[in-house]
């Protein structure tokens, strides 16, 4: 279990997506007012968390920050996947415009298990109504890394 | 006045980015363990916080910047008026909605036969309509004229005859002062009807002030209203309603080379003698004013001398005789004749509650309101079958306005210095002829009478001083010009009337200015240039 004595002298953010574990297959659940409301997080899953967010963000759609986000969700929208191979591809396509966010947004003193490294699609799965994305996301740091779980706390 | 606030999708990018790093930075100084680069705090906080915060920086700049702030409110836009309103309401300065004109029209008919001008009834000139504010009668004799308005019939030129009325203009602007003469037409129908023009120059016709003027009546309004020093002299004077349109005014006293009179035993001026110097107006006025004349002489050829004086109420301010032409005859038929001769004398009798000035000599009178005018005009032999003793004239006046209101202010025991000697001039006209030659393209649209009002209006408006640069008049020139088009041999000349001796003029290129050579009155101080449209000659080469 984490503790307060974690974050000392770490970056935090609010904790945005449930579901972090210390170890093993993760399914983050987005979840900024639910039972995890009120936590901040640090370290990979803060870096996992920002991945999400340019992950799942249009590019285009915010005004003034044209930059930031990728084209998965906006093809996927438009009907665009209909295959496991599309969504490869689009994931590949996206993760170069991800890639270039990332680093941007990173600076030097940032620590290594918060500063991007890949992601990874590993395994997808379309069913009837969901489409399933088992993604592998690695920091600077590999797995030489600490696991730092979200604590509940009041900003 | 509501607030405008501006869409949040009308905001300029590097705005919201500015907003963005700033409001970043300041969490870091507050909260420096929030990773304020990426993640949850800077996409949902932090960036829609820049983007409200970069509208409510567009709202301060542009809605309540100005209020604090008259430069930024005047810079803004000339169309802001409603801040620049609201500002200085706290200094008491109310924007006028500009005054409508007025003036006499001459109605000429064919028949002597009563005619009815009803009230609200409409004149049209270029545009613009003047209407009546009561109803006229002209009668065809003088023991019919019962009430003020009430007119005469009287007999004009051939089997003609006219009577006066006043109108004022339907709408408020300067543009309503047309000169003297000029034709108006009626909108409804007169019975006999053979023409109208303008009796004189309509005046009182101003616009609504814009904001810079509104800046300046403020620095004026804060000004303290007494008659101690220059810069307050003319705002006391303005805080007169009757003498709030006075241009400027300049003073001149001792140790100015300009003062003209001299105090006491010695020909040398004290302090308490002023010769105040007002421009009250763009333009002279043209006025007319019924004279008897008396004959003077009848030489051997049976031509005749005829003399009349205008007396000092009406001859306030007059700064030179148009023309004059007896009263039976019809202006606009009929070209008038140029006085004879022109004496002023000076009329310094008591006036009550005034102070009276000093004035030793009657050149010291002129263009105030001690002068008296004495016009003598010569008229042919064959003018008369007999010729009578006396004959009444129409005299055509230039005169300056106000100037003896002006008199009575600085005059009176109220508001004037105790102890001063004060005399109230007209400024020295300097009249100026313009002209010059425009080459334009073949086919290329010259608004010659835009032109011409823009020129006019640029130099009616300097205050008392004499310096005209062409380069500035043609840059007015060009703003009506089409892109390949240009002014070339513009040639100013200024006709300067002096206190005492005839006029003289001063020719120039490049600009008008005062050389040596002129008497030591006329400066810069004393001097105010005026352009009449009709003065300018502009010839428009097509290539």
């Amino acid at each position: 279990m984490s503790s307060y004595l974690d974050y000392a002298g770490r970056k935090v953010d609010v904790l945005a997506f449930r579901g972090a574990k210390r170890a093993g297959n993760v399914q983050l659940d987005p979840d900024l007012v639910g039972a995890s409301s009120g936590s901040i997080c640090t370290g990979i899953q803060m870096l996992a968390q920002d991945w999400l967010l340019e992950f799942f963000k249009s590019s285009g759609s915010a005004k003034y920050a044209p930059d930031s986000g990728c084209d998965f969700m906006s093809l996927f929208r438009r009907n665009r996947i209909r295959t496991e191979l599309d969504v490869f591809q689009i994931f590949n396509l996206s993760q170069g415009v991800i890639r270039a966010n990332m680093l941007r947004k990173e600076s030097a003193s940032d620590s290594d298990d918060e500063r991007f490294s890949s992601a990874k699609l590993e395994k997808v799965t379309i069913s009837a109504n969901r489409l399933s994305l088992v993604v592998r996301i690695t920091a600077v740091s590999g797995r030489n890394r600490k696991i730092i779980l979200p604590i509940p706390i009041v900003v | 006045m509501a607030l405008s606030v501006p869409s949040l999708n009308d905001l300029s990018p590097e705005e919201v980015q500015q907003t963005i790093d700033q409001l970043a930075q300041r969490l870091n100084e507050l909260v420096p363990s929030v990773d304020r680069q990426r993640g949850v705090i800077r996409e949902l906080v932090v960036y829609l916080s820049g983007v409200f915060g970069a509208a409510w920086g567009r709202l301060i700049e542009n809605e309540i910047t100005p209020y604090l702030n008259l430069d930024s409110a005047t810079q803004a836009s000339e169309s802001n008026t409603a801040i620049v309103d609201l500002l200085l309401s706290n200094f008491l300065v109310t924007r006028t909605s500009g005054g409508a004109a007025k003036g006499q029209i001459t109605i000429v008919t064919s028949v002597k036969a009563p005619v009815v001008i009803p009230r609200g009834a409409e004149f049209e000139i270029r545009g613009k309509l003047f209407t009546t504010t009561t109803s006229f009668t002209a009668k065809t004799s003088a023991g019919a004229v019962a009430s003020v308005d009430d007119r005469l019939l009287v007999p004009t030129g051939a089997s003609l005859f006219s009577f006066v009325i006043e109108v004022v203009a339907v709408v408020a602007g300067s543009s309503g002062n047309i000169k003297r003469g000029e034709r108006l037409r009626p909108t409804f129908l007169i019975p006999h009807f053979h023409s109208a023009y303008a009796t004189n120059d309509f005046s009182g016709g101003s616009d609504s002030p814009t904001n810079q003027d509104l800046i300046t009546q403020m620095r004026q309004g804060l000004t303290a209203k007494v008659l101690t020093n220059r810069q307050s002299a003319l705002a006391a004077l303005r805080s007169f309603d009757s003498l709030s349109s006075i241009q400027d005014a300049s003073i001149i006293s001792a140790g100015d080379p300009e003062i003209t009179r001299g105090g006491g035993l010695f020909p040398i001026a004290n302090g308490a003698t002023l010769d105040v110097y007002v421009r009250s107006s763009p333009l002279p006025l043209s006025t007319k004013s019924t004279k008897t004349f008396s004959r003077v002489r009848t030489d051997q050829d049976r031509s005749t001398t005829w003399r009349a004086v205008i007396g000092r109420d009406e001859a306030s301010g007059v700064l030179w005789v148009e023309t004059i032409l007896p009263a039976t005859r019809d202006p606009n038929t009929e070209s008038g004749r140029s006085p004879s001769s022109l004496t002023r004398t000076k009329d310094t009798s008591p006036i009550t509650g005034q102070m009276m000035p000093r004035i030793e000599s009657d050149w010291l009178a002129t263009f105030s309101r001690f002068q008296t005018l004495v016009i003598e005009v010569v008229l042919p032999g064959d003018y008369f079958n007999s010729i009578p003793d006396s004959v009444d004239f129409d005299v055509y006046l230039a005169k300056s306005p106000l100037i003896s209101e002006v008199q009575e202010a600085v005059s009176s025991r109220e508001f004037g210095i105790p102890g001063s000697d004060i005399i109230v001039r007209s400024a020295i006209p300097c009249l100026v002829h313009l002209s010059g030659t425009i080459q334009a393209p073949q086919g290329s649209n010259i608004d010659i009478d835009a032109i011409k009002t823009a020129l006019a209006k640029e130099v009616n408006a300097y205050p008392i001083g004499v310096t005209a640069h062409s380069t500035r008049l043609a840059g007015i020139i060009h703003q009506f010009l089409p892109v390949d088009a240009f002014s070339f041999n513009l040639e100013m000349t200024g006709t300067i009337f002096m206190l005492d001796r005839p006029f003289r003029s001063v020719v120039t290129r490049d600009k008008i200015e005062l050389q040596n050579g002129w008497p030591s009155y006329v400066s810069a101080r004393t001097t105010a240039m005026y352009l009449d449209p009709r003065d300018i000659e502009l010839r428009v080469i097509y290539n």
